[in-house]
């Protein structure tokens, strides 16, 4: 504690609720830190009210939990044990009548083995992924490409690739894919169903998007029963249960492919995650920003620029800290 | 220190401590699996497999100063991954990577019977306007009481987001307490002054 001081006087209840040593308190009055937040406290009356609030905040978040039975417990390491038995050969087989001889524990290990790399080898799953920061081109076995924005990953079974050409998606990518059978994007959102074409895939939180720039690009949400069709131009917004369309000029259209980053009425939440994406940064936010939507654009070599961006229309103030891996987002009081 | 040993221990082949590892993190990881999914008996293969795979896999496993935040990442990366690949027709629900179930509990917050459904209610909405991950990351620092160290590495986050995170959750909660806060600071003024 004492080589951070912090200034609790201008603590509010989420402040107090969140610092580990407010948490230990309530949970666990008589620790050390315990004794600290007490005698704090008791210092300042006049902080009270937001104290109440804190603790009661920490109070009510613990829930009876579902613990596994004794007997489940039992069962569940029973199976761990008995699949260790697997390299321990010394151990005697559990049922002696059937599997008594060594022989058909051998053929049977032998045919685990054979079976196991069947599956090892025929479900490998390959995963590319873009971290903060940077973006990232990969060739897919057929000569598909997909460039993944910063924050994304894809994976797919190369093995039968040919015969179901289908990658799961978290985060955005752009897909340029080439003539074939069909070719499907997969995610926790939705599916992208293709030929040959090109588009922009974005799944993150609870937005499902897709922007078709050439073919034809069959979208359908989780629940698989919103399907659209998309030609050049098109663009639909999954959110909350209902597809939104919208237009778009393929050829001109700014993106993130380009290091350009436009919103229109996105939440203002969003927009902060693509910004922490695309620089790698930690953002330290002051200020309330639920329910506040943005509109302009930005883009991803000019820190300075993209804060200004989108502090200066939202009446926010930025701080850079820590070499610009950081920034403090507040209120522009 | 302690928990490097017990791990270096298993590591060497000591299948003693290895049961141990599991005795003491068992209810921990079956909770916290329970949170992505209702479908307990994923949860459990996906325990076992874990198991399984750090027993055959143990001479190659890296040190850790958390055994118990080293369980709960891989466990979480194991079953979203499971939860993924499995096709849309069969559960559609649980397919969101983010999925994450946390009932908040009004019995434990010093209130009486009164206007239970009331509190309940509220509460319920409380939670229901979290994120999955708000809600994630709520119950790692309050009912595993992680730091939030703990908490970045367990959800592959940075130490920030993972900070920012907790502070919207209570920032949410907290407004979404207005209807019910008058009866709060009613009781609390009984209860703590």
């Amino acid at each position: 504690m004492a080589e951070n001081i912090e200034d609790y006087t201008r603590y509010q209840a989420e402040d107090f609720a969140q610092d580990d040593g407010f948490i230990q308190w309530v949970k666990h009055p008589d620790s050390r830190l315990g004794r600290f937040w007490q005698d704090w406290a008791l210092a300042h009356p006049e902080k009270r009210g937001e104290i109440e609030k804190a603790r009661k905040l920490v109070d009510m978040l613990q829930s009876v939990e579902r613990e596994p039975s004794e007997a489940q417990i039992e069962n569940l390491w029973n199976n761990i044990a008995s699949g260790m038995k697997e390299d321990l050969p010394t151990i005697k087989p559990m049922r002696p009548d059937l599997f008594q001889s060594r022989y058909v524990w051998r053929v049977a290990a032998a045919a685990a083995l054979v079976i196991g790399m069947f599956f090892v080898f025929w479900n490998q799953t390959e995963t590319i992924s873009a971290g903060f920061g940077r973006q990232r081109t990969y060739v897919l076995p057929d000569g598909s490409s997909v460039m993944l924005n910063a924050g994304s990953e894809i994976s797919f079974q190369p093995s039968g690739w040919e015969d179901h050409r289908e990658v799961r998606l978290t985060g955005e990518a752009f897909f340029e894919v080439t003539k074939g059978g069909s070719f499907e994007v997969m995610s926790s959102l939705g599916t992208v169903k293709v030929v040959g074409t090109s588009f922009n895939v974005y799944v993150r939180e609870e937005t499902f998007a897709v922007d078709c720039f050439t073919g034809k690009v069959k979208v359908d949400d989780e629940q698989g029963q919103h399907e659209q069709l998309l030609v050049p131009g098109k663009r639909v917004v999954f959110q909350a249960n209902k597809a939104q369309h919208y237009d778009f000029d393929p050829e001109t259209a700014p993106g993130w492919r380009t290091g350009d980053f436009v919103f229109e009425d996105a939440a203002l939440a969003q927009v902060l995650e693509e910004l922490q994406r695309q620089y790698d940064l930690d953002i330290d936010l002051k200020a309330d920003i639920s329910g506040r939507n943005y509109t302009g654009q930005f883009t991803n070599h000019d820190l300075r620029g993209a804060l200004q961006m989108i502090c200066l229309p939202m009446g926010l103030t930025y701080q850079l800290e820590n070499n610009g891996k950081k920034v403090r987002i507040g209120e522009d009081q | 220190m302690e928990d490097e040993h017990i791990w270096a221990s298993f590591k060497s082949g000591n299948r003693e401590v290895f049961e141990q590892i599991f005795r003491t993190h068992i209810r921990v990881l079956y909770k916290y699996g329970n949170r992505f999914t209702h479908d307990t008996a994923l949860v459990e293969d996906c325990i076992q497999d874990l198991f399984l795979d750090l027993w055959r896999k143990r001479q190659s496993l890296g040190t850790t100063d958390s055994i118990k935040r080293y369980l709960l990442g891989s466990l979480r990366r194991r079953i979203i991954r499971k939860l993924q690949r499995k096709p849309v027709a069969q559960a559609h629900i649980d397919l969101e990577i983010h999925v994450f179930h946390l009932e908040l509990n009004a019995e434990d917050a010093h209130i009486e019977a009164e206007n239970d459904l009331a509190q309940q209610r509220a509460l319920k909405e409380a939670s229901a306007k979290l994120t999955n991950r708000q809600r994630e990351v709520i119950y790692l620092k309050f009912f595993q009481e992680m730091s939030y160290e703990e908490i970045a590495s367990v959800m592959e986050i940075s130490y920030q987001s993972a900070r920012n995170l907790v502070y919207a959750a209570l920032k949410a909660i907290k407004k979404h307490m207005v209807l019910i806060k008058l009866l709060f600071l009613l009781f609390f003024d009984r209860l703590y002054h």
